[in-house]
């Protein structure tokens, strides 16, 4: 902000007058800062209010002013949000501003409470306009964001984030919580240009810290947390040892009585009773035949009471326990008239509460300013990080179905096998020749038969290490009054090596022992030229920018894949027989931008913006990579009216409107892997035995440009008796020319063709809310909300496309992107058992399994099902609490979370709930029909009909609605008259908790995973409780 | 101020990056584009290559169908004769469920990845006519592979998705859309009858073109892993016996024997036969067209050596090794024929490679992976035996009993070396089909021959297990022997019907 010239400060001198009143007065004083880069804002008006008594911040953003007592002081600044104090006494006021335009800040006294291992999860439940999920437990992963809704279908939708003014393609997990001053979310048109044409999702801008404060000030900070964690979401609920066979028999009698066997009752369930055993493989029951386990009758054995190894049952305790966190922060910052200097050092150790999974970070940081001459100033900021992973297999949705998955292994495992072998006589562990117990990870088990999830992950490796480095310089100069020029560099790498051991004895490498190595680099250039003018005539304020851009990102890949290991316990490539694969490649992306922007505001009251971008990328041909990008705003200042200076109660109010055009040109594959040379029909490289070859890949499109997003809002912004602040708006993003993976029949030997096709379009409302609720000498009571709804509706697709199925959703016009495409789920027959889905007439021939029922065909076959709309996972109404309850020195303070009005397909429930031997089962499966007459929701048992029965339909849709308790926290400052005497300038204790309780609709479900509500078996959020030491000196 | 401006400026014009000309010109530097593959036959050659070996690929990622070789373990366990335990992969395809679900993998990557097979070889054709005049040998060679894939893909496309040819009917009912072009908009099914019609114009024309084609001409090239005249017969006499025109299945096969005997192809005999196929390439002289899979092209666990073998240690293999009908065991000829030694009907566990694999009756022995650890194999997929089987059987089908018995002799001598034919008429026929049934157990035909020969499914081995394989019968010309066309193709193509 000190790229505000001296002048206006001069000028608004001028403008604020000199006038005294003679009341009690008394001087205060104080310093402004700006909450977007933490930079004293110059020039800034304070104004008492009801007056024209009143100055401006100096260069140092610092004021003075003389006010009668109880006045309430009024700081302005073109460009940022006003802000209206009432000082209590007469100690200097540090007061920050931020920008104006759709800007929600999470700033340091928030972030600072919080303990975090990844700063980004402050953003929950905190920024209206903005849904983030719940990120997974494995320690450093990051949560997904949206900014307003989805204004892609084949194109990313992750906002741009901006690191101190650069685009940062790093990892969150990678940069130290509390080196973070701030975080901003940009949403609207007019906030958003600036960032580029990649800008089209939305904008976070994370700011990191700087030395700030009074001249002279140096400050050492300690931090050290000390944690637990564990599992944030519990299991289903499911059939317990005694409850399985029952349920089990069941379906084996109904496969021999309504399967091809067509046996009778009384044959079916003599079957059933004498084979089912056989089939589980494992009688648990101690002293029982096995086939007298179940009686002809579909009950246990009462008999069978005691069990052979009760005692090695719960895989779950063995796969997830409490993961240890301990984090220990140093920070020294700095300031003199002259420069500022800040710097920090970070070691956490975050491990997992699942088996063999954790992450070791050291971080560092220096922040380093100088402002030698009144013409020049320069800064470097440095950062580097080294982090070392242990990851699960559960890491990743794609392995949402591997057998090493621990969720999804010790969801479905029945509860009839032990984890350890047992002599099945007397229930004794069989020991090695050491005496430890071995697992059973040989036996003949049906849950994924020869796979150990437990023991994989023992004996496997799976990780990673990876350093990260960013590092930005500016330069700036003062040519003129009020013409400036910055130039920064900003250079950020990441390397990472991925390393990947297979044992011998059990899973994928079993029987030669597998090692894959895989090494990635990446690096990301850019460079800015900034020229920007300031002038005033008058009432009128002019700020001017002109500006080049470029960025440049390089990504090299090389990974190499040996299998045939020699000596046990050598993970490295020569202790490997055979080479499977040895490739790399390496990726450029380029982009470069022209930006143009005026500000202009009279008087305070009337502001106006226009901004101007031409961009480049390198993702298309060269006759069409560039696009113009351009946006208007205007805001008005009514509480500056005359009209509405003597309303009391009003203390803010301000309307404001944007209209503008970002755009998108991240094309991305079906697996979410960017597509950087979509305009080249290009092929992959291979061999045909001891030949060289070549196969087609996709075809290219020289036509491809920028996708655009059209955004507009209208907002208005509130104050109101001092104690109640907020703001409604109303937004609506779409964007045309969509980047569009067009499916072509699979027929031609393409799956889909990239086009600029169709629009989709996102509007709603925002609400936020803040108020004191209470507050007195001792106490303070504030609650804070904010709601937001999105309506995500496809205008128009690609000609000769007018519907396209991806996966379990349809896009068509007036639908949303994500409106489920399901197959008709009925109900249960009653007579029958059977599962009934509403017959496709239109497409499907009728046959035996097609019948009428209630006026309406259904079938009993899955594969002849009306597919149709079945709702959308986007919720009708998110967003987020909070209330702070602070007494003298001690604060409590509770974030929450939510989402309503949208649904979900959970496979979790389905994969319990499916017809398979030696599977575990939810406990709704009791509730299925046993016997003609039987109204009930769950179809028979069967495992003959598992295709029919278990099939993906609208049976699996469930409410994704829900509430997270997202964090709670205690906090506690010493007095500064107990801790001055010790020399510490502070000393706070805090616990918080993240992750506390998530409400929804079924235990076992975690309703914040994806955007796309399909439920995956992934590392499920870890719930964390944490206490914190901060001291200052 | 004079020197801030200076300085400023200087370094204003050297930080602006990025505005050269070429800053935002960027290319994959592993794929090379359609400008380079189409400059040179050479480079369209490397195409012809590329499709051979996608063949065998991970693409559509399901392990269960590793491109031919998954869909002909999918076709396999369709069939009566062989079955296993326990093990699920491919469990809902051997219950008659998967492939006639339209969403499932096991209908639709087939479909999928012949059609891409197509393309290929359409975008060979299409782009070859510039380099008629410069090779033409060449050229006509590449041209000749790239109608014998298309020929191929189709060929299966159509057995798959639609009912069955019946010779001296109209076969006017839905086949599958023949794709001559790479163009991609939709496209209707052709007839049965017009899908034969081009198959057979696309090899007559590649019989043609392969005259003087000899792919070893290339460094490091191996004729197995092309198309060659020998091999463009033999897909002609596998289509002719489709179509049960005996008469041409029995003079391309002949001529597709005599082809392959003078390139040096000979029978397996003796220890030969119990190689166990992984190395089909380089322990015989038996195959003709084959993908000869090399270590580094291994495609993990979706090998056909992951399914099929009976050591690899995949779950699939020990949980449920793949077994041979008892009841087509019974059909083998005298002990003394030495593919006995295929299976082992007694499900004996004393040479499994451990403890933790599973014995079933009639577990098979003829597929056998290098390791237990490694599935990387060799896999044939045209080989002498089948010619000998197609002629034997195209020539008693046309009443020449002689004739056949003599092809026949040839043929099962190296099997049994005390062999000595016996039969005539419908009993040799039911011979020749019995030895057919053993021969090319577990390579995906039997399914194929169930169909064209409009025979009903029976399963009456004692080892197949109801409460597993979900049937034991399924009447002749039931809709049920057709494929259903997968959901994605309906969804993108509006000129596409469904089967029954």
């Amino acid at each position: 902000m000190k790229k505000k010239a001296g002048f206006i400060w001069i000028l608004g001198l001028w403008v604020a007058g000199l006038q005294s009143l003679s009341a009690q007065q008394r001087t205060i004083s104080g310093l402004i800062m700006s909450e977007d880069d933490g930079e004293p804002v110059i020039g800034a008006s304070v104004m008492i209010k009801g007056t024209t008594v009143g100055t401006v911040t100096d260069v140092d953003g610092r004021f003075t002013v003389e006010a009668p007592n109880g006045a309430t002081l009024v700081i302005s600044y073109v460009g940022m949000k006003s802000l209206e104090v009432r000082p209590q006494d007469n100690k200097p006021l540090h007061l920050t501003m931020s920008t104006t335009g759709s800007a929600t800040a999470v700033g340091a006294q928030v972030l600072e409470k919080r303990i975090l291992t990844n700063v980004t999860s402050a953003l929950e439940g905190s920024v209206s306009g903005l849904q983030v999920t719940s990120g997974m437990g494995q320690p450093g992963s990051t949560p997904a964001f949206r900014i307003r809704g989805f204004g892609s279908i084949n194109s990313s939708t992750q906002p741009l984030i901006v690191l101190d003014g650069a685009v940062f393609d790093g990892d969150f997990a990678d940069i130290n919580p509390n080196d973070i001053e701030s975080m901003t979310v940009l949403k609207d048109a007019a906030s958003t240009s600036l960032y580029g044409a990649s800008a089209g999702n939305g904008v976070i801008l994370v700011t990191s810290k700087k030395g700030k404060g009074d001249s002279g000030t140096h400050s050492v900070n300690l931090s050290i947390s000390q944690g637990f964690s564990q599992r944030g979401i519990p299991e289903y609920d499911r059939l317990d040892v005694f409850q399985y066979y029952p349920a089990q028999w069941q379906m084996m009698r109904n496969n021999y009585q309504y399967g091809s066997s067509k046996l009778s009752v009384l044959e079916a369930n003599q079957k059933a009773s004498d084979e089912i055993a056989a089939k589980l493989v494992y009688n648990p029951f101690k002293g029982i035949d096995p086939k007298e386990i179940m009686g002809v009758n579909g009950l246990l054995n009462p008999n069978a009471t005691e069990l052979l190894y009760a005692d090695d049952l719960d895989w779950e305790k063995e796969l997830f326990g409490t993961g240890y966190f301990q984090d220990y922060n140093l920070s020294f910052a700095s300031k003199s008239d002259k420069s500022d200097a800040f710097a920090s050092v970070n070691y956490q150790d975050n491990k997992g509460y699942a088996l063999c999974t954790g992450m070791e970070r050291f971080t560092g940081r220096v922040n380093y300013n100088i402002y030698p001459v009144k013409w020049f100033k320069s800064g470097l900021n440095i950062s580097a990080a080294h982090s070392i992973s242990e990851n699960s297999v559960a890491d990743n949705i794609d392995n949402s179905s591997a057998y090493n998955n621990l969720f999804q292994y010790s969801r479905v495992m029945a509860p009839i096998y032990p984890i350890h072998q047992h002599d099945m006589a007397t229930g004794e562990y069989i020991l090695d020749a050491n005496g430890q117990k071995i697992y059973d990870y040989e036996s003949k088990r049906l849950t994924f038969p020869g796979r150990d999830a437990l023991v994989e992950t023992l004996w496997n490796e799976r990780g990673y290490e990876r350093d990260q480095y960013n590092g930005r310089a500016f330069a700036e100069f003062t040519l003129l009054n009020g013409l400036k020029l910055n130039l920064s560099a900003n250079l950020e790498g990441r390397n990472r090596r991925y390393r990947t051991y297979e044992n011998t004895l059990v899973g994928d490498g079993k029987g030669s022992g597998r090692m894959d190595i895989e090494h990635r680099r990446y690096r990301t250039n850019q460079f800015n030229q900034l020229l920007t003018y300031q002038t005033a005539f008058g009432n009128h304020h002019l700020d001017l920018l002109a500006g080049h851009e470029s960025y440049a990102y390089r990504y090299e890949y090389l990974s190499g894949f040996r299998q045939g290991e020699t000596i046990s316990g050598l993970h490295e490539f020569g202790n490997f027989v055979t080479i499977n694969s040895l490739s790399s490649f390496t990726d450029n992306y380029r982009k470069e931008g022209f930006l143009f922007r005026a500000n202009y505001d009279l008087d305070d009251r009337y502001y106006a913006s226009l901004s101007f971008r031409h961009d480049g990328s390198s993702r298309f041909y060269k006759d069409n990579r560039w696009g113009n990008f351009w946006s208007a705003g205007l805001s008005w200042r009514l509480d500056q009216e005359d009209f509405l200076k003597g309303v009391d109660w009003v203390d803010n109010l301000k309307l404001r409107a944007s209209y503008g055009e970002t755009g998108n040109d991240k094309l991305l594959d079906s697996n979410s892997y960017d597509i950087y040379y979509a305009w080249q029909t290009l092929f992959n490289l291979t061999s045909s035995a001891n030949e060289s070859g070549v196969y087609f890949d996709s075809y290219g499109n020289k036509d491809l440009q920028w996708e655009t997003v059209v955004s507009s809002d209208a907002a208005v912004e509130f104050g109101l008796f001092g104690r109640l602040s907020g703001s409604i708006e109303y937004y609506n993003r779409y964007s045309r020319s969509l980047l569009f993976s067009v499916p072509t029949a699979t027929s031609t030997g393409v799956a889909d063709i990239y086009k600029n096709m169709g629009r989709i379009d996102n509007y709603g409302l925002e609400i936020n809310l803040e108020g004191d609720v209470y507050k007195d000498t001792n106490w303070t009571v504030s609650i804070g909300a904010n709601a937001s709804t999105i309506t995500n509706r496809i205008k128009s697709l690609p000609e000769g496309t007018p519907t396209i199925v991806s996966g379990t959703k349809r896009y068509e016009v007036g639908y949303s992107r994500y409106d489920f495409w399901l197959r008709q789920y009925v109900g249960v027959d009653p007579e029958t058992g059977n599962a009934l889905y509403l017959f496709d007439a239109e497409n499907q021939i009728a046959d035996v399994t097609v019948f009428e029922r209630d006026g309406q065909q259904v079938t009993t076959t899955l594969n002849k099902a009306l597919y149709a709309y079945s709702g959308s996972t986007i919720p009708k109404v998110y967003g987020g609490f909070h209330t702070t309850v602070a007494f003298k020195n001690l604060e409590l303070s509770a974030i929450f979370s939510y989402q309503i009005g949208g649904k979900l397909l959970d496979y979790g429930y389905l994969d319990l709930m499916g017809n398979s031997y030696g599977y575990a089962m939810h406990k709704d499966v009791l509730k299925a029909w046993k016997q003609p007459g039987d109204i009930t929701n769950v179809p028979r048992l069967d495992e003959s009909r598992s295709t029919d029965f278990d099939g993906v339909s609208t049976r699996w849709l469930t409410s994704s609605d829900y509430l997270n308790v997202k964090s709670l926290t205690l906090a506690f400052a010493f007095p500064r008259s107990l801790i001055r005497p010790l020399g510490f300038k502070s000393f706070r204790l805090s616990l918080s908790a993240e992750n506390l309780w998530q409400f929804n609709a079924r235990k076992g479900l975690n309703a914040a995973a994806e955007f796309n509500g399909i439920v995956y078996n992934s590392y499920l959020p870890a719930r964390t409780l944490t206490a914190g030491l901060t001291l200052a000196f | 101020m004079k020197k801030i401006y200076t300085l400023a400026l200087t370094l204003f014009a050297t930080a602006f990056t990025g505005c050269s000309d070429t800053f935002l010109d960027t290319n994959p530097t592993d794929q090379p584009s359609e400008v380079v593959i189409y400059s040179s036959l050479e480079n369209l050659r490397l195409e012809i290559n590329g499709i051979h070996r996608r063949m065998v690929s991970q693409a559509g990622s399901n392990q269960g169908l590793g491109g031919e070789p998954g869909y002909i373990i999918s076709r396999e366990t369709l069939g009566d004769d062989m079955t296993w335990k326990s093990n699920t992969w491919h469990q809902s395809t051997h219950q008659w469920k998967a492939h006639r679900s339209a969403t499932n993998d096991v209908c639709s990557l087939p479909w999928r990845y012949y059609y891409y097979w197509v393309l290929g070889a359409n975008l060979v054709l299409e782009n070859l006519p510039p380099f008629e005049e410069i090779d033409p040998d060449l050229h006509d060679g590449l041209k000749g592979e790239a109608l014998c894939f298309r020929a191929f893909a189709h060929f299966h496309l159509v057995q798959l998705y639609a009912k069955r040819f019946a010779a001296g009917e109209s076969n006017d009912n839905p086949g599958v859309p023949y794709r001559l072009s790479s163009e991609t908009v939709p496209q209707a099914r052709h007839t049965v009858s017009e899908v034969y019609q081009f198959i057979n114009r696309d090899l007559d024309d590649a019989i043609v073109l392969l005259q003087n084609y000899d792919p070893e001409d290339a460094p490091n090239a191996d004729r197995r892993t092309h198309f060659t005249l020998e091999t463009a017969y033999a897909l002609k006499a596998r289509v002719a016996l489709t179509q049960q025109d005996y008469e041409v299945a029995a003079n391309t096969a002949r001529q597709a024997l005599s082809l392959s005997k003078a390139q040096g192809y000979q029978l397996m005999q003796g220890d030969e036969l119990l190689h166990g196929f992984a190395t089909i390439g380089s322990s015989t002289k038996e195959t003709l067209w084959a993908a000869l899979t090399k270590t580094d092209q291994t495609v993990y666990f979706y090998s056909f050596y992951a399914y099929m073998s009976w050591n690899y240690g995949s779950t699939a293999i020990r949980q449920g090794v793949k077994a041979i009908s008892l009841d087509t065991y019974d059909k083998l000829p005298p002990p003394t024929d030495l593919r006995r030694q295929w299976w082992d009907t007694e499900g004996k566990s004393d040479d499994l490679p451990a403890s933790n694999y599973a014995a079933y009756p009639g577990q098979n022995r003829k597929f056998r992976a290098i390791s237990t650890g490694d599935a990387v194999g060799h896999y044939p997929y045209l080989r002498i035996a089948e010619l000998y089987l197609v002629l034997t059987e195209a020539l008693v089908r046309q009443g020449l009993d002689a004739e056949a018995q003599t092809v026949l002799t040839e043929f099962a001598l190296t099997r049994d070396p005390e062999y000595q034919a016996s039969n005539t008429g419908d009993a040799l026929i039911e011979e020749i089909m019995n030895q057919r049934r053993l021969e090319l157990w577990g390579e995906g035909f039997r399914w194929f021959d169930l169909k064209r020969l409009n025979l009903p499914l029976e399963r009456k081995g004692t080892n197949f297990d109801i409460a597993f394989c979900g049937l034991l019968e399924v009447p002749a010309g039931d809709p049920l022997w057709q494929y259903a066309i997968p959901q994605k193709e309906l969804d993108a193509n509006p000129l596409m019907t469904t089967n029954e």
